[in-house]
This record gives structure tokens, sequence and C-alpha cells, in this order.
């Protein structure tokens, strides 16, 4: 399983600020799951961590991973 | 403090810092920054100052409702920090203004709430190798990082390479806040700086997420893109940043 984790207004869409979800082979499939499972989600402009590390849409995943999604904030 | 002394006052008193945006985080990191010694602050603010913004904007009350943001706060930092040499500059950040004034300041701090804006200092940013400071906050939560650091540190796109859509993104004047929450974060740009300034910052680029409900803290360690590709100052120049952001989410009919 991987524990993704979900920040500012993606907590609200996903109605959750952390979940475990099931191994996928890579962050875009991942991206590609969440997405059929919040819809909401697509419309959002969303990076990723992997272990605390900004990744990019082809990166690895390996049970036990912890994946941040982050929208960018931009209130001041 | 022993991590300061004199040479690090002396390297305070010698620091010049461009604060752009006088409101919920500008204000905090302003006064912060001149209370703590640094030399010469410049403050880029084309906004006036309305009743809605007091609750957290607090270097301005009933009296400069109205008036230009960067020319109040100039006037109250200088009348309470004389040392400080302040700069104001009433006007709209452009690609223009960018290349004339950032190369006369050490650092920047990002301190407005506008998509596009954000994107045209990391890019003017990359060109003149200047660190800036990020900062923006939605709900209970916020956001800073240190960009720019160094030729070889991460910046703004290598953790969003494409921009938010400006449209749909939440903003403080719509969907309220509470003024701490920008305070806090405006402080921690303040921080941020001042550990750049006299050298105690951190060698890679962390992206650092605070939840205020909870107190809970996330950082992120920012990786430069390797596919990233170098802004000519000319590219930069041609670049029309507010039709960018746009044309990112919205195809041209």
């Amino acid at each position: 399983m991987l524990r993704v984790l979900f920040f500012g207004e993606l907590a609200e869409v996903a109605g959750m600020r952390e979940c475990e979800f099931p191994l996928t082979n890579h962050t875009g499939s991942l991206m590609a799951d969440l997405q059929e499972k919040w819809p909401g989600l697509k419309q959002k402009t969303i990076s990723m961590a992997v272990n605390h590390k900004i990744v990019n849409a082809e990166f690895r995943l390996k049970e036990g991973d912890e994946i941040a999604l982050l929208p960018p904030f931009s209130g001041g | 403090m022993p991590e300061i002394g004199q040479e690090g006052q002396q390297k305070l008193i010698q620091s010049s810092v461009l604060v752009i945006g006088a409101g919920g985080l500008g204000c905090p990191a302003l006064s912060y920054l001149a209370a703590t010694g640094v030399g010469k602050i410049g403050i880029v603010d084309f906004d006036q100052v309305e009743m809605s913004n007091l609750h957290r904007q607090l270097l301005y009350d009933e009296s400069d409702i109205g008036k230009n943001k960067a020319l109040q706060s100039d006037t109250k930092l200088a009348a309470q920090f004389p040392d400080c040499k302040v700069v104001s500059y009433p006007k709209e950040l452009d690609n223009k203004l960018a290349m004339e004034i950032f190369p006369e300041y050490n650092i920047l701090l990002d301190c407005t709430d506008q998509i596009h804006t954000r994107y045209l200092i990391n890019d003017a940013c990359r060109v003149l190798n200047k660190p800036w400071i990020f900062g923006a906050i939605q709900g209970f939560e916020s956001q800073f990082a240190l960009l720019n650091a160094s030729k070889e540190a991460a910046d703004f796109r290598d953790i969003f390479p494409i921009p938010a859509n400006p449209l749909t993104a939440p903003n403080c004047e719509n969907d309220g806040t509470i003024g701490v929450i920008p305070g806090i974060t405006g402080m921690f740009q303040a921080m941020e700086c001042v550990k750049w300034i006299l050298g105690l910052g951190e060698s890679s680029t962390v992206l650092h997420f605070f939840n205020y409900m909870d107190y809970q803290k996330y950082e992120m360690e920012i990786i430069p893109s390797k596919e990233r590709v170098n802004i000519t100052e000319l590219e930069f120049m041609q670049t029309d940043y507010r039709e960018y952001v746009m044309a990112c989410h919205y195809k041209k009919m």
C-alpha cells in the first residue's frame, strides 16, 4: 500500500487529509487512479512528492512510499 | 546571539531586501526586516489600502484607506526605523521594472497573491541569479521556500512547472483569511531572509508546509529539473506573464 497525503484544496476534494492507496507502478499511474476515484482532482494543478522529495510523473513507486499531493497556494 | 554577533549585525546593515507586495505577507515581513536591522528595504505595490485589508495588514489604519500601499508602508517604516533606508515603488511590477530594480537588491521576497507575478519574479531572478523567498497561504495552511539561492538551486518551476489557473485558484479577498496566518507566513519569509543574509540557511532547497489547525509541518526537498531550459533576458522581456499563465489553461480560439 501507499500512504497518500492531500494538502490545501486537494484535501477538500478528497474529503480527507490522508489515506492508504493500492500500490501502482509510478506517480503517473497513481495520479490516474486518484483522478478516477476523485474526478475533481483533474481540474487542479498538482505536484507530487515521494518520501519528501518533489518528483516528476514517471517516478517509480514501491510498497510503503509516502506520496504528498501539493497544490500551489496563492493567497497573501 | 553567538550566531549573529557584531559581524552579523554588519551583514544586516549592509544588506538590501526588495519586498514585492505590501499586503498580508508583506506587512509583517517589512516590519520585522526593518526592526532586525536590514540596511535598505524596497517596497513594490501598486494597490490601494482597503477597509477589508486592515485585519491582516497591520501597517495601515483607517486613515490610509484609498492610499497607495508602497507609499504608506514607506512612511510608517521610515518613522519607526529611521536608520533603515526605505525606497518605495508605487507601481505594478512588470518585466521592465523587474530588470531595472532587482539588481539593486541582494534578495527578494514574493509577498504577492498573483500567479502571473510569481512566474515573472521566478524568471527575472533566474536571469539575474537572484535568490528569492516565496510565500503563500490558503485556508489554515501556508507554504514558503527560499528559491534560486545559487545557480544550481531549484526554483518555483521545479515545484510547479505549470501555473495554476488564476480564475479558479482560491484567494484571500474571495475566501477570507484569519490575519494571523499571513502574519506568521510573512514572518517565516522574513526569518528565511535574515538567515540567508547571515549565511545560516539550508544548503538544499526545501518547500515548507504548515497547517495551523494542528501545527503539523511537512517539508519537501526540491530537486532542479533535468529538463530545465535557460531563460535569456530577451526571452524574459518578450513574455507577457498574464497571457502566458492564461494560455496554459485556455487555448486561443
